[in-house]
């Protein structure tokens, strides 16, 4: 089975950023994805938008996250993506980077990987679809 | 798991040997590294939920609820993404 790939939102995007105790499982799924599946990761632009306003001026961060849409790219949003974005932003109460990288997923028949999984959950997203990076580290 | 060579309270000591799980992750974050043990069992995780989540995906169940949420925002799969 070819592998669709991930889709990532920005809560996803700036752990992996901080290089931290939280990137942990975003670098497993890269290399997992890199030498094991060869599926794409995407990056959609309002997601990538709002990581970079989370991560202010860290900026070895920020330099982790250029290097990471370098070798990604970003998936843009055109008129209807952009219509699509705000009406789940507004319906689901989600922020428009969660809201692109939702539909994104949903569009591409993708996995999402985030830390958002709750905030995912209550705006009724399918939960079957999402990589729960805190669930990741539960039981440890 | 190696004690630390610092001398600690009683209280502290306890919960050095009750908790080496936090004592680990804590040390882990504070070398800005992990432990291969922690790392392995992220990466174990993280592909089972991985599977888990693409066998999903591929499945008609799957497309048909992406069809149905999609067109909550006057999208469908044939949007160009």
């Amino acid at each position: 089975m070819t592998d669709p790939g991930v889709v990532v939102d920005a809560s996803s995007l700036a752990e992996y950023a901080r290089n931290d105790l939280r990137s942990l499982p975003i670098d497993e799924l890269l290399r997992e994805l890199r030498e094991d599946t060869g599926g794409p990761v995407y990056i959609p632009l309002l997601a990538l938008e709002e990581a970079q306003q989370i991560l202010g001026n860290d900026r070895p961060a920020l330099a982790r996250l250029e290097s990471l849409v370098a070798a990604h790219g970003v998936k843009l949003a055109d008129a209807e993506m952009l219509k699509a974005v705000e009406l789940m932003a507004v319906e689901g109460n989600v922020s428009r980077g969660l809201a692109h990288a939702a539909l994104l997923s949903r569009l591409l028949g993708t996995t999402l990987a985030t830390y958002l999984a709750p905030t995912l959950e209550r705006a009724g997203f399918d939960m079957a679809k999402v990589l729960d990076l805190d669930e990741i580290f539960r039981g440890e | 798991m190696r004690r630390p060579e610092v001398e600690l309270s009683d209280e502290a000591a306890s919960y050095v040997e009750q908790h080496p799980d936090v004592i680990e992750k804590l040390a882990a974050g504070i070398a800005g590294d992990t432990s291969p043990t922690l790392r392995d069992r992220v990466r174990d995780r993280v592909r089972i939920r991985l599977r888990e989540t693409r066998a999903y995906a591929a499945s008609d169940e799957a497309a048909a609820a992406d069809e149905v949420f999609l067109a909550r925002y006057g999208l469908t799969r044939n949007t160009l993404a």
